[in-house]
């Protein structure tokens, strides 16, 4: 069973980019949302395995989708175009994709959060 | 010619006036303490700096003259090590401007030798850099945030050039395509640049658009709406997608024959939280239209998916027999005033 990951990125080339990478290399797309608010909805609304998080969505930080990923115990990456300061304390040992990132970047980057999730 | 004098002047007397009014101009802070570390000097500035008179501040350590503790025994430090070395102390410090409020300062205390090679005393000199600080501060922000601009940037151009090349068999009508979207991207940021990056007006987003279908029989766009600045990540949005249209229509509508004609209109409507910006794309006098594409390609899904996610908004594309038409709300919130 395909694996189903939900897309939290303001820059819609960039979450087209996303969805196909992510069709390609064996993963469904639940959606991908531009903001915290309507990842929140959906996060309420599908089942979610994984996430992928733009730290930055049009100027505000996307940290309540990631509290609500940690929650959930749903893993999750960041991507993001400013390097790996800026992130929280407690999400610094999170995963980060810099901006911009190779197919076989965010292969590599998901596996091992797709190992660890209970088989179905 | 009259001779030039002897510099200094020998005469003790003379010697101090001069060396007075260049202390007393300078804007940076002049003092110097003695082995005590009391104030034995202070010029004008210093005593603005303070808020006090001479008679008030000479003669007193830098705690008796009201610094906090700490910084107080910082300078006693530093004073102690100047005396101790002989060479030079240097650093900075925020202080209490009487008037201007905390200001940043940097300094240097510097050794005076008596005759026999001792220090008899120490001298000091501050200057405010608290305005060139900030600017080293602002530097370093815009550095950043140009930084996060580049690697925004071409990530859009690696998903335009991957969908380009997705939806493409031939390489050369890739690579033309590939250029297009570039310049189309490149016309925007030039827009953007010119108003420094806070809005862009739609009318020339508009302009620039449309401006590579323009033909020499003259003009194909009736363009038509009031005055309105959108934040310049719709901006670039909403270029690329009109970009998208016009390829589409020069391919397939009506800039297809000669005589089709392109209306792009807009207006503002009020809405229950914010204004709407509406905008029309319509297509008329092209080829009769037999059916909407059954692959969607990239200019498609830009044009409605893009929109969609990109302005908070909706984008709807319709393939009616008269002509294409686009109906895109985009919802104005409080960063994009609308000039009366």
């Amino acid at each position: 069973m395909t694996r189903r990951i939900l897309i939290v990125e303001d820059e819609s080339l960039i979450a087209m980019l996303l969805e196909d990478l992510l069709a390609d290399i064996g993963y469904t797309v639940v959606a991908a949302v531009p903001n915290v608010d309507e990842a929140l909805t959906m996060l309420a609304a599908e089942d979610v395995d994984l996430a992928i998080v733009d730290v930055n969505l049009g100027g505000t930080p996307s940290f309540p989708v990631a509290e609500a990923l940690a929650k959930r115990g749903i893993p999750f990456l960041f991507t993001t175009g400013y390097g790996q300061r800026g992130l929280p304390e407690h999400f610094a040992t999170r995963p980060v994709l810099q901006k911009p990132f190779r197919r076989v970047d965010l292969e590599a980057a998901l596996a091992p959060l797709a190992a660890d999730l209970p088989r179905d | 010619m009259a001779a030039v004098p002897a510099f200094p002047p020998e005469d003790p007397a003379a010697r101090t006036r001069l060396y007075e009014a260049v202390l007393q101009a300078t804007p940076d802070l002049v003092y110097v303490f003695d082995l005590q570390h009391r104030f034995i000097y202070a010029n004008h500035a210093l005593l603005s700096m303070w808020g006090r008179s001479w008679d008030d501040a000479i003669g007193k350590t830098c705690l008796e003259l009201g610094y906090e503790p700490w910084h107080a025994a910082m300078h006693d430090e530093e004073i102690e090590r100047v005396i101790a070395t002989g060479g030079p102390v240097r650093g900075d410090v925020p202080f209490p401007h009487v008037t201007q409020g905390v200001r940043i300062y940097d300094y240097i205390f510097t050794p005076v030798f008596g005759p026999d090679g001792k220090v008899e005393a120490i001298a000091g000199s501050t200057r405010d850099v608290t305005e060139r600080r900030q600017h080293e501060q602002h530097m370093r922000l815009l550095v950043n945030e140009l930084n996060h601009r580049v690697k925004n940037t071409l990530s859009l151009v690696q998903s335009m050039t991957a969908q380009t090349l997705r939806g493409c068999t031939d390489t050369g009508e890739a690579q033309d395509r590939i250029e297009q979207r570039l310049m189309a991207l490149s016309e925007a940021h030039d827009i953007l640049t010119r108003k420094h990056w806070r809005g862009a007006p739609m009318d020339e987003i508009v302009r620039a658009a449309v401006a590579h279908c323009q033909t020499s029989e003259g003009e194909r766009f009736d363009v038509e709406g009031p005055i309105v600045i959108l934040d310049p990540r719709r901006a670039v949005a909403l270029a690329m997608a009109l970009h998208e249209l016009c390829t589409n229509a020069i391919k397939y509508g009506a800039l297809s024959v000669p005589d089709g004609r392109v209306g792009i209109r807009w207006q503002v409507e009020a809405g229950d939280a914010h204004p709407t910006l509406s905008l029309r794309w319509q297509e008329q006098g092209g080829p009769p239209i037999v059916q909407a594409p059954e692959r969607r390609g990239f200019g498609t899904r830009l044009v409605e998916r893009g929109l969609r996610h990109d302005l908070g908004g909706d984008s709807r594309l319709s393939f009616a027999p008269e002509g294409v038409s686009c109906i895109i709300d985009i919802p104005l919130t409080n960063a994009e005033p609308v000039a009366a």
